[in-house]
């Protein structure tokens, strides 16, 4: 048998056993703002260079860049798993919270040494949080504790089918076509002693829509890539889900938000026989949404940055181990607060991980971690988190 | 090989990291009271209904049980002034020969005996410290007519007692009871029977015995007697062998009979004292808290957090009323336009459904001091399973029926005001939205 059945094999029981791309919980307090945390669908090699998903050097299965899966040899398939703890602080109150995910899986087949196909699954918009707050209120002449609570669980994640085309050897294009799948349970109500959840009220939305994207890849010499890529996302539409379990109650009303248009670009440059350098940034237009979420603070356009190395130095048995280390800052886009004047959080990480390459060169595992912080207004939220994320691309080389 | 264990191992390694956070899932839960928004803050309303806004009618039914269905022995002295009750004992069939060294001995004699009873876990007693007589019963009775007045009451051949209550012959001894001891022999009482007292009641020259409690104000229940006896075999002078004596007819005689008064709810009891309600369950409830005005809704509109039916205790007479606390069973009651013979159905079950809590019935339980003179308080009962579920069903109608289980398993009886109120606590749904 093969490494390439092998390897299929393995990861269609590893997937199998998760519900892949869905968040076991979340991996921000910040998932309750606005439509929630993005999720990066990135691999363990890209979170360890600073998250620099675009530009990257030599052909990949990437996300963010469809262009640069031409050049493949032959078909492959990425994976990545991610483990999130972050540790809030609000008002005085102190969360703790972790979230482990799959938020890529990827595959990429070439079908002539111009064009190659690319389809796979991403995570998008983490919602999943709760809200609680005690109370005592007087029934019956007694003094009856109550717990108030708000939770909303699930998320939007993207299918996507993607071509890339080779126009010149050193210069590809990519364009891909995203459809938004789904669904969020929200439940706002008031639990009594005994009673383990409220027993009203919940609302569950199921999310639709289409997105399109379009990515270049560019290589003016060996030594250099430049990549960018834009995305706009189209309409994400929630649509109410029919609950004929509760009590008769207003089912809530579709909701259909306009996802903002998405810029990533990156250089990726060799500066030593075994180093490479990589830099670059974002920028996402959530600012479309202020008047919608203004109720919840509003929404800013975000921006991010990101700067990472690679060392191919280290050579274990006759096998490379590559070597990152990478940094990002950046905004994000919904205020922590339901006033105009409440902060938007800035987020900061260094990264660092390592790769090992298997079965002859047939698969490539990464690791990385990341320790990082979200800071909003110092005086009403800050969170400090770190990050785990692992990955495996199976033959695609 | 090797490379197939390293991949292989490290696919493990990656499931593993995967299924750790999901061993402790739970949603990031925050507590910052500023946080929770302001308008989402629901509204809870207490609704009260009076008798005549939803009581179809109250009745109470008895069971054909008695005094041989409780499965203890009552004793009382003057209690609330009232009542009064003894233990009457015919201990079996003494031995005519007892087997000693492979020999039969027909002329053996008693040296002593030892009866014993206990004071049940129950704790169904009127004091902390308490004193139990026993006496000889000088007069036989028929243990399945005795009563206070008379040691035979059949139809057409009635014999009196010669002193009610039972006629007393020697006192043979005085068991002393204390709560507080703790062990064992603590709830055990014991009496030393005298030889001569023995062996007339092994010729039948004594009736029996009889237990009684001399303190005023005084009750208690106790178990069944034992007999033991002390013998000393003919060939062995200096030997002394036991024997206990097989159990004979035993029971308790009472007076006066638990009253039934015709204006109250009555539970328990000898007679199985059982209360049917049938209620309608309100079809609109207010949309809003009192001080506002606003539409009705339908109670299905609504979250429902507990329905409950309030009853008031009243004070029991003729010294029947509850020394411990007690529970009472509510059942559904099925066709009860069929009145006393009408089937009872399921238990009524507390949680709401979707509360995540087992289904488990309910059970409500009264206090000894609410049923005492002058006290004026309520039970609860919890009826939100039942009602959620008729509710459901779109029906209004419900009948409950309050008894004690297992049937005459109490000698006392406790009793509630036939106005009972109906409690709804309720949320008022709120539509969850995105933003």
């Amino acid at each position: 048998m093969s490494a390439f059945p092998r390897f299929s094999i393995l990861v269609a029981g590893v997937l199998g056993l998760f519900p892949i791309g869905h968040s076991l919980s979340a991996q921000s307090a910040l998932s309750t703002r606005g439509l929630g945390v993005e999720i990066e669908p990135v691999d363990a090699r890209a979170r360890a260079l600073g998250g620099g998903a675009v530009g990257l050097m030599d052909s990949e299965i990437s996300w963010y860049n469809t262009a640069a899966s031409v050049g493949l040899a032959v078909p492959g398939i990425i994976f990545a798993y991610q483990y999130d703890n972050y540790e809030s602080l609000s008002g005085g109150t102190l969360t703790h919270g972790r979230a482990a995910r799959f938020p890529l899986i990827l595959g990429a087949f070439p079908v002539s040494e111009r064009v190659t196909l690319t389809a796979g699954y991403g995570s998008f918009l983490d919602q999943s949080w709760r809200i609680e707050r005690e109370d005592t209120i007087a029934l019956a002449g007694e003094s009856t504790v109550i717990t108030d609570e708000i939770s909303s669980t699930g998320g939007v994640a993207r299918l996507r089918a993607g071509v890339a085309y080779g126009l010149r050897s050193n210069l590809s294009l990519g364009l891909s076509l995203d459809s938004y799948v789904g669904e969020v349970e929200r439940v706002q109500g008031r639990r009594f002693p005994g009673e383990g959840s409220p027993g009203c009220c919940r609302g569950s939305y199921n999310y639709s829509g289409i997105g399109y994207g379009g990515s270049f890849q560019w290589a003016p010499s060996e030594a250099l890539t430049l990549a960018g890529s834009a995305s706009y996302g189209g309409t994400l539409k929630a649509g109410v889900v029919a609950d004929t379990t509760g009590p008769r109650f207003d089912a809530g009303a579709d909701r259909s938000y306009e996802l903002p248009l998405q810029l990533r670009g990156g250089i990726t440059g060799r500066v030593g026989q075994a180093t490479m350098v990589t830099v670059g940034g974002g920028w996402n237009g959530w600012s479309g949404l202020d008047d919608l979420l203004a109720e919840q603070g509003g929404a800013q356009d975000s921006w991010s940055g990101n700067a990472g190395a690679e060392w191919e130095g280290l050579i274990v048995r006759d096998r490379p181990v590559p070597l990152r280390v990478g940094a990002r800052m950046g905004t994000l886009p919904f205020r922590w607060g339901d006033t105009a004047t409440a902060a938007f959080a800035e987020e900061r990480a260094f990264s660092f991980g390592a790769g090992l390459v298997l079965a002859g060169g047939a698969a490539r595992s990464d690791l990385a971690a990341e320790f990082g912080e979200r800071v909003g207004d110092e005086s009403s939220f800050s969170e400090s988190f770190w990050r785990f994320a692992f990955s495996v691309r199976v033959l695609g080389r | 090989m090797r490379r197939k264990l390293r991949i292989t191992a490290l696919f493990m390694v990656g499931g593993g990291l995967a299924i750790a956070p999901g061993c402790a899932d739970r949603l990031p839960t925050f507590t910052d009271p500023e946080g929770f928004p302001e308008n989402l803050i629901p509204t809870s309303i207490e609704y009260v209904l009076e008798a005549e806004d939803f009581l179809r009618s109250a009745a109470v039914y008895e069971l054909p049980t008695n005094k041989d269905d409780f499965p203890g022995l009552v004793v009382a002295n003057d209690f609330d002034g009232v009542l009064n009750a003894h233990v009457v004992a015919d201990l079996g069939t003494f031995p005519d020969t007892i087997v000693y060294d492979n020999a039969v001995d027909s002329t053996f004699s008693y040296t002593s005996g030892l009866v014993s009873a206990t004071i049940p876990d129950t704790l169904n007693v009127s004091s902390p410290q308490l004193s139990f007589y026993l006496w000889e019963l000088v007069e036989s009775f028929e243990a399945d007519s005795v009563t206070w007045e008379r040691r035979i009451d059949r139809p057409g051949n009635p014999v009196n007692w010669t002193q009610p209550g039972g006629t007393r012959g020697t006192l043979i001894g005085v068991a002393r009871w204390d709560r507080t001891t703790a062990n064992a022999v603590g709830d055990s009482l014991f009496w030393t029977v005298p030889a001569l007292v023995m062996e007339r009641l092994a010729n039948d020259q004594a009736a029996g015995l009889l237990v009684t409690l001399e303190g005023d104000n005084e009750r208690a229940d106790i178990s069944r007697l034992a007999l033991q006896a002390s013998i000393r075999p003919t060939a062995r002078q200096d030997t002394t062998v036991t024997r206990p004596i097989a159990s004979g007819e035993q029971t308790f005689i009472y007076t006066p009979e638990a009253p039934r008064p015709a204006d109250v709810l009555r539970v328990g009891g000898l007679r199985s004292d059982r209360s049917v309600l049938r209620i309608n369950l309100p079809t609109v409830l207010p949309g809003c808290a009192p001080q506002l005005t606003c539409p009705t809704v339908h109670p299905t509109q609504v979250s429902i957090n507990r329905i409950d039916l309030e009853l008031e205790t009243v004070p029991v007479t003729g010294g029947y009323r509850p020394l411990t606390p007690g529970l009472i069973a509510m059942r559904q009651v099925l066709q009860p336009e069929l009145g006393s013979k009408a089937p009872l159905g399921f238990y009524i079950n507390t949680p709401l459904n979707g509360t995540g809590l087992p289904n488990v019935a309910s059970f409500p339980n009264y206090f000894e001091d609410q049923f005492t003179a002058g006290a004026a308080d309520r039970v609860s009962l919890v009826i939100s399973g039942a009602a959620a579920a008729a509710y459901a069903a779109e029906e209004t109608e419900l009948a409950i029926a309050l008894l004690v289980e297992p049937e005459a398993s109490r000698f006392d009886v406790a009793w509630f005001s036939q106005r009972p109120k109906l409690r709804i606590i309720y949320t008022l749904p709120q539509t969850p939205e995105l933003p």
